[in-house]
């Protein structure tokens, strides 16, 4: 593969390879992440622990408001005006960035974290080429040369499926249409071989044949380059097809996690049943609609008890008093439920 | 514009727009000019036209708080009886070309494109007269007062608003939700007094502080240049020329009435942003705080409930 | 195999009653000089009471052109829109404004934050059509009420604005706007892709609700064919501004006769399903050169694995195979097996 040729010769890159870290050691690791909005109002992120291996593909899943989105912009040291990390780390290899400088940040952005976000045309420069954006990026942070980045640039673009790189090369964003300009955007976030990529909402505002070749187009770099993908969305569907392991998000915090197949055919938590249940009719049959009564809570409105237990069927005295913790249920799945131990809810859940 | 208030806090537009704490210093200022400007030769210590021959150039002193000028009148009268004057009239000018520049600015969006044409031309013709220049020829003309010296100074001012109306009428026209209201067969008057209206009033409001501080400085440079006025009727221009005339004797008189000119100006203009910044829609507004609560028991919730999601 | 006639009236959909809209060859083009863009062609379709159909197609499709031509907000080229049997796509001025007065088709927007005007409360905004129209306040008034309850929301919402609303709540506001005039036909485009998949389906449900209880005809954009499928009878599936399929919904998901359906079911993310066909099969792959067959060739033909030269270099015609069902490939028996067997 050419960009693995490439990256070997390269002295400023070390292969993705060569640089691969230990295979225990996380890409990016949350513990107990806080976030507070409206300058310390209101905790919108409460105790979110997650953490993504190495060429692993993780999914957060959870609806406006659940949290998903600070918490990935936390992980980026992206967080908009207003809010502030209260509490928790965050670390990428090891190394914890949760108060890091802004020089540390930018360090970091590019070489180990990749990002790509709902509009791609509102990240790139109107007036400048797809191809001098990316070629900028190499020269700043990877220290190539005009020459090289520009053959670098039209590798990349290759690498991410759009065809005729060069002539996409020196075409405006305008001239593009959105997935292109998506792909442009993946090509920039791992123009410098990050390991892990983080998606928010990346694919939500395409059609839906570009997202399936999107989709495939990360499962490809996970494949060829070992990297690490956190993507972030409102549609299970979407994360179920992508990701090994999914993280539900529900009012701030991680209510279940495990891997796909735990959380979509043995779900422990009854909100996850719920949005299962919601996202199904892969065999788009007639069916009647599931809905789930109710609504989610204010962000940051303080809970006391689970933050479910007002729309949960199953909710009983325990669930609305003291803290639920979080529980292991099974290798690598985790649920946050106070009757997470209780056979009986978990013989309804599995229940179709 | 009402005021939706949430358990007692105003997040209504005024509200917002006094919370900054320079628009409420401007307000306060231009609220004191205005008591002037209606009031102004009625407060006056002494009378502004009285002589006091042997008290020329005097500087600030307890009889004379801001000092007397080349005939020993006493500056603080002279300026305080000035005031509706140069106010007034400034409001005058403002008001011309609010009549003559916000309905064509309006119409010109719904009176399809021949209209907007000739309003657009006619526009950028009036926007190419000097104002000062222009006015001075049409005193010239039609003789000295300050009223024939305003008229032409609001006729360029009606550009602005024109242009100004027409870029909000402009994008507020193109709004789904009158695009909505244009399906179920609102005719074009519907359109324009139900959605497009009260939306054009911040801009206008913005606008008419803007505008009004120019035209002030209109009408202190017309009277600085003698135009307008007969001497010895006080006006701050006209303080202001005369006593660049006898610098040499009082330096510092200059300074007064120059400062009053910028501070009206000046506040005019920063109430103008302080309304352009908060006076619009769109503002993050935080959760009404009575409905950050605490959830104690299994209740579903009402179906009434808002939410805010944070990007 | 001989094509026979585009679609004729559906005289037999689900009683006797001919068609409520009808679109007869539309074209739509868009821009002017070298910039005209022919975004709708030759475009057939019926819709008659108590059925939903679902109009799907990607960006560029022309789905919502051809929305915005059924209502008047553009104007076709050619061809001409037919509701309740009077020419609806000449009218002009006051006899359109007299039409839309009339509130036998309406509209509802994506969006509720921009289509709802946000210094209005509720209760003017589902009055407007009605105020237009001129009826008496007092009318007017109950006729909110009436069209709240219909979409499941409390008269004590009248008095709140948009933005003290959720999101669910605003988009059922904006049905209920439709609903006020009594209408006969529903447009809708793309009604729940701006909500949570909590309130997408309470919408859809009542859309659901409606074509039973109202016996209305509603006309559903939406990318998402998991919740068409769910509540729509007919599909019409359009690609760069023409049908390229239009039937059965259960029938055409089950068993898709043109490529690019095939291709937008298998590309549908799901939660279990394994497909029969994936979408890889349905692409054209690296290395696979796309058929060079010139203008005026199927449309779809630049990017289909199974284009060939001497049945696709003519548009083809949109071909009634079973009562009911149409599509427009020319390999429509063919390119299921070659699917299947690529690898």
């Amino acid at each position: 593969m050419a960009l693995d040729d490439l990256l070997l010769d390269d002295p400023v890159f070390a292969p993705t390879a060569a640089r691969a870290v230990p295979p225990r050691e996380d890409v990016l690791r949350i513990d107990d992440l806080h976030v507070s909005i409206h300058d310390g109002l209101a905790t919108a992120v409460r105790g979110v622990s997650l953490r993504v291996g190495a060429a692993e593909t993780v999914g957060l899943v959870g609806e406006s408001g659940s949290g998903k989105t600070l918490t990935c912009r936390a992980a980026l040291g992206l967080l908009p005006a207003g809010c502030r990390v209260g509490s928790g780390s965050v670390s990428f290899a090891g190394q914890d960035v949760t108060s890091a400088s802004r020089r540390t940040w930018e360090s970091i952005h590019g070489s180990q974290v990749g990002a790509v976000f709902q509009d791609p045309a509102s990240y790139l420069n109107p007036s400048l080429t797809v191809g001098a954006q990316l070629a900028e990026v190499l020269r700043v942070k990877g220290r190539l040369s005009r020459q090289q980045a520009r053959r670098r640039a039209i590798e990349l673009f290759g690498d991410v499926g759009l065809h005729q790189p060069e002539r996409v090369f020196h075409q405006i964003p305008a001239e593009l249409s959105g997935d292109m300009l998506q792909r442009a955007m993946v090509a920039i976030a791992i123009s410098c071989g990050p390991r892990l990529l983080i998606a928010d909402e990346a694919t939500t505002a395409l059609d839906v044949t570009i997202q399936a070749e999107v989709i495939d187009l990360l499962l490809d770099l996970r494949r060829r380059n070992g990297l690490a993908v956190m993507f972030v969305s409102h549609d299970l569907a979407v994360v179920a097809e992508l990701c090994d392991r999914i993280y539900v998000f529900y009012a701030g915090q991680v209510v279940e996690s495990g891997t796909v197949e735990d959380i979509v055919h043995r779900p422990r938590h009854p909100y996850t049943k719920a949005l299962v249940r919601v996202a199904s009719g892969g065999d788009f049959r007639r069916r009647h609609l599931e809905v789930i009564p109710g609504s989610p809570p204010q962000v940051g409105t303080r809970m006391v008890g689970c933050s479910f237990a007002d729309r949960c069927r199953f909710a009983l005295g325990p669930c609305c008093s003291g803290e639920v913790r979080s529980v292991v249920v099974g290798d690598q799945h985790e649920v946050r439920c106070a009757r997470a131990n209780d056979g009986e809810l978990s013989d309804e859940l599995l229940a179709v | 514009m009402s005021a939706a208030a949430n358990g007692g806090v105003v997040t209504g537009r005024a509200g917002s727009v006094l919370r900054l704490r320079s628009a409420r210093i401007a307000l306060a200022v231009l609220a004191a000019i205005a008591v002037l400007a209606v009031f102004g030769p009625a407060l006056a210590p002494q009378g502004p036209l009285t002589l006091n021959t042997n008290s020329l150039f005097q500087g600030p002193s307890w009889h004379h708080l801001l000092g007397t000028d080349y005939l020993g009148r006493d500056v603080l009268s002279r300026l305080m009886a000035g005031a509706p004057l140069s106010v007034l009239t400034a409001l005058e000018a403002v008001g011309i070309g609010m009549v003559l520049g916000i309905a064509p600015g309006i119409a010109s969006t719904f009176l399809g494109r021949g209209f907007d044409f000739v309003a657009n031309r006619v526009a950028d013709a009036l926007m190419t007269l000097p104002s000062i220049f222009f006015a001075v020829a049409v005193t010239a003309a039609l003789g000295n007062g300050l009223v024939q010296a305003m008229v032409p100074i609001g006729v360029l001012l009606a550009p602005a608003y024109f242009r100004i109306t027409r870029a909000a009428t402009l994008e507020y026209s193109r709004a789904q939700y009158v695009e909505a209201a244009e399906l179920m067969g609102a005719s074009k008057f519907h359109l324009v007094k139900a959605h497009v209206v009260r939306k054009v009033f911040p801009n206008i409001v913005v606008t008419t502080a803007s505008l009004t501080a120019g035209a002030l400085l209109a009408v202190s440079f017309l009277t600085f240049l003698g135009i307008g006025v007969q001497p010895p009727e006080p006006t701050w221009g006209g303080v202001l020329s005369s006593d660049l005339d006898y610098l040499s004797q009082a330096p510092w008189a200059p300074f007064i009435p120059g400062a009053l000119i910028a501070v009206s100006v000046g506040a005019l203009n920063a109430f103008a942003d302080a309304f352009r910044d908060r006076g619009g829609r769109g503002a993050l507004a935080l959760p009404p705080l009575a409905q950050l609560t605490v959830r104690t028991g299994p209740t579903l919730e009402d179906a009434n409930g808002s939410r805010r999601s944070v990007a | 195999m001989t094509a026979t006639a585009p679609a004729q009236l559906r005289l037999d959909a689900g009683g006797s009653s001919p068609a409520l809209l009808e679109v007869e060859c539309l074209e739509v083009v868009l821009g002017r000089g070298w910039r005209a863009n022919k975004v709708l062609s030759g475009v057939n379709m019926q819709v008659g009471p108590g059925e939903i159909v679902g109009l799907v197609g990607e960006t560029g499709s022309g789905k919502t052109t051809l929305a915005r031509a059924i209502v008047g907000l553009v104007k076709p080229k050619r061809g001409r829109v037919m509701f309740d049997g009077a020419t609806v796509s000449g009218l002009r001025g006051r006899g359109l404004r007299a039409h839309r007065r009339q509130g036998g088709v309406q509209y509802v927007f994506q969006d509720p934050l921009r289509s709802l005007d946000p210094d209005l409360t509720v209760e003017r905004i589902v009055g407007e059509g009605l105020a237009i129209r001129g009826d008496a306040p007092d009318k007017v008034r109950l006729r909110v009420i009436d069209a709240l309850g219909q979409v499941g929301l409390d008269a004590g919402l009248m008095s709140r604005d948009p933005g003290q609303i959720s999101g669910g709540q605003r988009q059922r506001v904006s049905i209920a706007r439709a609903l006020a005039t009594g209408p006969r036909l529903l447009i809708c485009d793309e009604p729940v892709s701006a909500l949570d998949a909590s309130n997408r389906n309470h919408v859809l449900n009542l859309l659901s609700e409606l074509r039973g209880s109202l016996n209305l005809p509603i006309i559903i954009i939406s990318h998402d064919l998991n919740s068409l499928a769910a509540i729509a009878d007919r599909v019409v599936v359009l690609y760069r501004g023409k049908i390229v399929e239009d039937g059965p919904i259960d029938k055409v998901f089950a068993a898709p006769r043109h490529p690019y359906t095939a291709l937008l079911l298998a590309s549908t993310p799901s939660v279990t399903e394994s497909r029969s066909l994936r979408a890889d099969q349905l692409r054209l792959r690296e290395g696979e050169p796309a058929p060079l067959l010139g203008p005026a060739a199927c449309v779809f033909a630049p990017r289909c694995p199974f284009a060939l030269a001497e049945t696709c270099s003519a548009q083809p015609r949109l071909i009634e195979v079973e009562p009911g069902w149409s599509n427009a490939c020319s390999r429509h028996r063919d390119w299921p097996s070659l699917a299947r067997s690529r690898s």
